[in-house]
């Protein structure tokens, strides 16, 4: 067991590596440089070198991909070129943002898929199943964008019940991050892309739950709980927690989203989160934030994956680790 | 009225000596390389252009229409602008065609951007290679004429010699649409490329009269600022945005020329030398007195620390001499430009702050410092900045253009469509970034609020590798601008946008544009023909073959 | 030897069985026959749009039929340059379901071979495998686009690129558990008593076997590359050239005219909502094949 872990820690390692390096070099390969999404006013040629030296991008590449490697080893992504300041102080807000709207998305769209696939997969058979079905099928058909501009168009343009994006009225002063995000404007302003994101996240536990449920109906046990006189509920209640080892799977997938951000979601509704931000910095050629933002996405992704997996060989004994 | 008299006969003379100049397209070498052989057909013609803006799309794909219908095979290589502007600019590397939106910042009021670095010969911006001595010299004659009147006339023959060449083709200026709410403010006045909110211009901030008891604004603000560091703000918008705290000498008007602003009058008392006299009484915001001491402390500063964003303006300046209240600016030669970029673009530090920094603050460089309340003398006062949410402005009563206004909120609100929406519904006062026709078309049913289309000096351009052939045939640079439809970056505005002159400064500056230089209009019967005068034929398959 | 997390978990979770639930005979004919459809405008899109697509419509004053609700002449409205809806919703169906078709087949290729050979080598390959297959997987697709498509280019053919470059993940991880149980077969241990190559075995014994899997993901391939291609479409990096679905949201969008042309968000939107819902229930035609304990439920 110990020799298996540490053999992944090590390949997950390797993993992180190659992925970072990844990241670097398509940075790199990007046409153009920082200086030429930034004012040209006064920005001759000498002046357009000299910032190139301040920002260590007159240095070799390899040089520049060491301090990378050695900057990223301390958990310190660098100077945002466009924000002039380190950045984790120019993104934390975005970051903290992003968390608490695909958070909450997931948290939703994880309890209510459970209960709603649980359901179906009990119902076997009937309308409410094949209605779920459809709305299921539509849902994982629909691109989030488009879902976001629909529930915009309803409810923001047509009822007016919702404003249409952004997180915040103007003037209003949050003292503390608690604050940010506990008050009724925030609520209102989370409400429409919590929609969006629910509804588009939802029909995967669902789906998975479902299909859980109906393999554990099949199940032996259930019949000898039947036997000793299960009511249906409490019987249903068992088939549940049996089934959940896939939905808590398919949750660490959504984890990497959570950190991430949809970008398309963020964009339809003005979300001032972190996928935003990396889009902004691929386009201003802004490399630490985008770095920073990339690695990240990437490193919850992956490190997820280990724990799942040694999580599994952990919980289901049935599983052989060589 | 006199003025315009001399002006005019003026220009006649010099425009005589630059028809006299143009000997069209005998100074343009053949690049290597170039595949159009004599008697052949014209190969492939790769254009690069932003793929992400919808105008400019439309515009190519109709253009791609036209072009296949007088023989031509346009081949489109749209690139997001994040990546066509680098490659086209820096790298040169855009293919035959190349085309840029050259936006509306304030410097470029002045002809003298649009003239020297779009088309002579050192200019990097000048992606087409085009290369004219006599062209070059009429930049720099405009350059050094000190006199507005006289100048006027330079910057006309100026553009006159590059027209008969054809060296681009200029399209259209666009508008910028913005909105206010008439209901509670007034005395906002359509600025040239910067609309009724456009930080590009500080007028309106200063001028806006609120009619009601609520004297505080509340402005929409699309992309937020980077930094309160005002020697490295990296965006145009910012550094504007740092000129509401610190004072310019100068500030453009609606009349697009330089009012005084820090600085009481200036005058020319020399070729090379330039007075100006600083306003008495001011204060900066702590309440220390501002003084001719604080400006030879920024010159000095910003020559010291060298700032990439500030070299241009200061390359010209020899020396600066400062006694009591009056600045002699000594120049390394006469710059006409001086007045708009320059003294509208310099600011002044309060010495008693930065001769600490960045010793006191802990960087290495005052461009790492962070700057937190940003002291000026200007007509605004900073308040707070809560980043992602708001930026707070106090007015400075005391200033001498003092806003009308007791303060500002810029609201963070990070999509136009959101912007039109609080507008809409009195959440906000007045628009920043421009809006779509869309948008307005809907604000405008709103009877509260006035929407504006302010025209823009900014202008869509698209330019041949005038190294190659056939574009370094005038000729044929003179049929493609018959071929052009401009109609989609027309339309896409509702209409208001402007089709350019063969010129890129707009006619709505009347004192430099010249309107004799009309562009070929849009009719592709009339391009076959000068390309057919041309000794340009058609083979079987309907493909313009070169001359022989 | 290998990861046992992977093994269990299988993608695309329990959509196939409800796809299966749903495809009575008479769901999957329904859904050809839409799909059928619309493979029709792709192929003929052009020739039967009634408007020219891109071209700026103008009234008998010569004024631009800027943003109108549907009507006679214009049956799905127009937009803000006047083009028609109707047309574009035509002209539009073949970008996304090109590239849907295209990049499925490249992805589904790599999926399975690095699938077969992971699974059936083991080992050192196997783990090699699963980790370039880890690493594809710890990769965000959206930005990954962006960034690929900003230094190659706008293109259809760079869209499919990011497209296969990341997406065969999938197939590859599922493809492989498959082959771990499949070569402890005894048709496989058979083969191998024989004496035939690995490769033969590989190919000419377990491959078939594999081949109904493939062929669901590669129905899945499609519909997941329309949805990628209309984002990005939607992220302004469709082929400007051309018209998609995704592309006319984007143009929507950025016009600010969601807020009031329904005629123009509409109706892109759903179709790209139909076909890829289509694909979807084409796939699980393949599954019960794929996975023959299915069938006896």
């Amino acid at each position: 067991m110990r020799s298996y872990l540490l053999r992944r820690l090590l390949q997950t390692l390797i993993v992180l590596f190659a992925v970072i390096t990844l990241v670097f070099v398509m940075f790199r390969l990007l046409p153009g440089d920082p200086t030429a999404m930034l004012i040209d006013q006064s920005l001759d040629e000498a002046a357009r070198q000299r910032l190139l030296v301040e920002w260590g991008l007159d240095k070799p590449l390899f040089d520049q991909y060491l301090t990378f490697l050695k900057n990223i080893a301390q958990f310190n992504f660098g100077v945002s070129f466009y924000y002039q300041a380190p950045v984790w102080q120019a993104i934390h807000t975005a970051w903290w943002n992003t968390v608490v709207l695909m958070g909450l998305a997931m948290i939703i769209a994880l309890v209510a898929g459970v209960v709603i696939g649980a359901y179906l997969g009990w119902k076997r058979g009937s309308l409410a199943e094949r209605a779920g079905l459809v709305t299921a099928l539509m849902l994982r058909s629909t691109p989030i964008f488009w879902l976001g501009i629909l529930v915009l168009m309803v409810f923001a343009y047509w009822l007016h019940v919702f404003p249409t994006g952004g997180m915040r009225q103007l003037g209003y002063h949050s003292e503390s991050l608690l604050d940010t995000y506990l008050s009724f404007d925030f609520a209102l302003h989370l409400a429409l892309p919590l929609l969006t994101a629910s509804l588009y996240f939802i029909a995967d536990p669902m789906m998975v739950m479902r299909t859980c449920m109906l393999e554990v109906k099949g199940e032996d046990f259930l019949e000898y709980l039947d036997a000793l006189g299960f009511s249906e509920r409490a019987r249903m209640r068992h088939c549940a927690r049996n089934a959940l080892l896939p939905v808590v799977t398919f949750a660490s997938i959504m984890v990497g989203f959570v950190f991430g951000g949809q970008v398309l979601l963020e964009i339809v509704f003005a979300w001032p989160g972190i996928g935003r931000e990396m889009v902004l910095a691929i386009e201003r050629r802004d490399y630490p934030i985008a770095q920073a933002t990339f690695v990240v996405m990437s490193v919850m992704v992956i490190v997820m994956n280990f724990v799942v997996d040694i999580l599994y060989s952990y919980i289901d004994p049935r599983i052989r680790y060589a | 009225m006199q003025g315009q008299v001399s002006r005019r006969s003026f220009l006649k003379t010099a425009l005589a000596g630059a028809s006299a100049f143009a000997a069209p397209s005998a100074f343009l070498t053949l690049a290597p390389g170039a595949v159009a052989a004599p008697g052949q057909p014209v190969p492939p013609i790769s254009m690069m252009y932003y793929g992400n803006w919808p105008e400019i799309v439309e515009l190519f794909r109709k253009a791609a229409q036209d072009f296949r219908k007088i023989g031509l095979t346009p081949q489109l290589n749209p690139a997001p602008s994040s990546v066509a502007v680098p490659k086209t600019l820096q790298q040169h590397d855009y293919g035959d065609w190349g085309s840029i939106l050259w936006g509306a910042t304030p410097e470029r009021i002045d002809p003298n951007f649009y003239l020297e670095e779009m088309l002579s010969s050192k200019s990097k911006r000048n992606y087409g290679y085009y290369n004219n001595p006599k062209y070059d010299e009429a930049v720099k004659a405009q350059q050094e004429e000190m006199d507005p009147g006289k100048r006027a006339a330079l910057v006309k023959s100026a553009q006159a010699i590059a027209a008969a060449d054809y060296p681009i083709w200029w399209l259209a200026h666009p508008v910028v649409i913005s909105a206010y709410n008439q209901k509670f403010f007034a005395n906002v006045e359509e600025i040239l490329g910067a609309g009724y909110g456009n930080m590009y211009s500080i007028w309106n901030y200063l001028n806006i009269t609120p009619k009601t008891a609520r004297k505080t604004l509340r402005v929409g603000l699309e992309i937020e600022i980077n930094t309160l560091n005002p020697f490295t703000a990296p965006t145009s918008p910012n550094q504007q945005f740092m000129r509401f705290f610190y004072d310019t000498f100068a500030v453009i008007g609606p009349d697009r020329e330089p009012h005084p602003r820090a600085a009481e009058s200036w005058k020319t008392v020399g070729p090379k030398t330039v007075d100006v006299k600083l306003r008495q009484g001011m204060k900066f915001h702590d309440g220390k007195p501002v003084t001719g001491e604080d400006v030879a402390f920024t010159f000095a500063y910003l020559r010291k620390w060298d700032f990439p964003f500030f070299r241009s303006a200061l390359e010209v300046i020899e020396n600066v001499e400062v006694k009591d209240y009056d600045i002699r600016f000594h120049l390394k030669r006469p710059y006409a430009p001086f007045f708009a970029n320059v003294l509208s673009w310099l600011f002044i530090l309060p010495k008693h702050v930065w001769q600490d920094i960045p010793e006191k603050a802990g960087v290495k460089n005052p461009g790492e410092y962070q700057n937190p309340k940003p002291i000026g003398s200007g007509p605004f006062v900073f308040g707070h900045w809560r980043k992602g949410q708001e930026i707070y402005f106090k007015a400075n009563k005391e200033h001498p253009l003092a806003p009308k206004v007791d303060d500002v909120y810029f609201v963070l609100i990070p999509s136009v469509d959101g912007n039109a929406g609080a507008l809409d519904r009195g959440e906000i006062d007045l628009t920043q970034q421009t809006l779509t026709p869309a948008l307005a078309d809907q604000l405008a049913q709103n009877p509260e609020v006035k929407v504006g289309y302010a025209p823009s000096h900014a202008v869509y351009e698209v330019r041949p590798d005038l190294r190659k052939a056939p574009f370094n045939d005038v000729s044929f640079r003179k049929a493609i601008y018959h071929a052009w439809d401009r109609r989609p970056i027309i339309n896409y505005f509702a209409g208001k946008a402007i089709a350019s002159g063969n010129t890129p400064i707009t006619p709505i500056l009347k004192q430099w544009h010249n309107a004799d230089l009309k562009a070929p209009e849009y009719d592709l019967d009339k391009a076959r023909k000068v390309l057919k005068d041309a000794g340009y034929t058609w083979n079987s398959d309907g493909q313009l073959v070169m001359p022989a | 030897m290998h990861s046992p997390a992977r093994t269990l978990r299988r993608q695309p979770g329990g959509l196939s069985s409800a796809l299966r639930l749903l495809g009575s005979d008479r769901m999957a004919l329904a859904a050809w026959c839409v799909l059928v459809f619309f493979l029709f405008l792709a192929l003929f899109g052009p020739a039967i749009a009634p408007h020219n697509p891109i071209e700026s419509n103008y009234d008998a004053n010569g004024a631009l039929v800027r943003l109108k609700p549907p009507s006679a002449q214009y049956w799905l409205g127009t937009t803000n340059l006047g083009q028609d809806v109707l047309s574009q919703v035509i002209a539009g169906a073949r970008i996304p379901i090109m590239v849907g078709v295209i990049s499925a087949v490249f992805v589904v290729f790599i999926g399975t071979n690095v699938g077969l050979i992971a699974g059936y080598f083991g080992r050192h390959v196997d783990d090699v495998l699963m980790r370039i297959t880890d690493i594809a997987y710890g990769i965000p697709f959206i930005p990954f686009a962006i960034v690929l498509i900003s230094i190659t280019g706008i293109g259809i053919t760079n869209i499919i690129l990011a497209i296969t470059l990341l997406l065969w993940r999938t197939s590859a991880r599922v493809i492989r558990s498959q082959v771990l149980s499949l070569k402890e077969r005894p048709f496989v241990l058979a083969a191998k008593l024989s004496g035939a190559s690995d490769l033969r075995i590989l190919y000419r014994y377990i491959a078939p076997h594999v081949l109904p899997l493939a062929m669901l993901y590669m129905a899945f391939g499609v519909a997941w590359g329309i949805l990628a291609e209309a984002s990005l479409g939607f992220l302004g990096f469709g082929d400007p050239e051309k018209i998609s679905w995704g592309q006319m949201l984007y143009y929507a969008f950025r016009s600010g005219a969601i807020r009031i042309a329904w005629w123009w968000t509409v109706p892109p939107g759903l179709a790209i909502v139909l076909t890829v819902a289509c694909f979807y229930l084409i796939g699980r035609t393949f599954e019960s094949v794929a996975n023959p304990r299915l069938r006896e439920r």
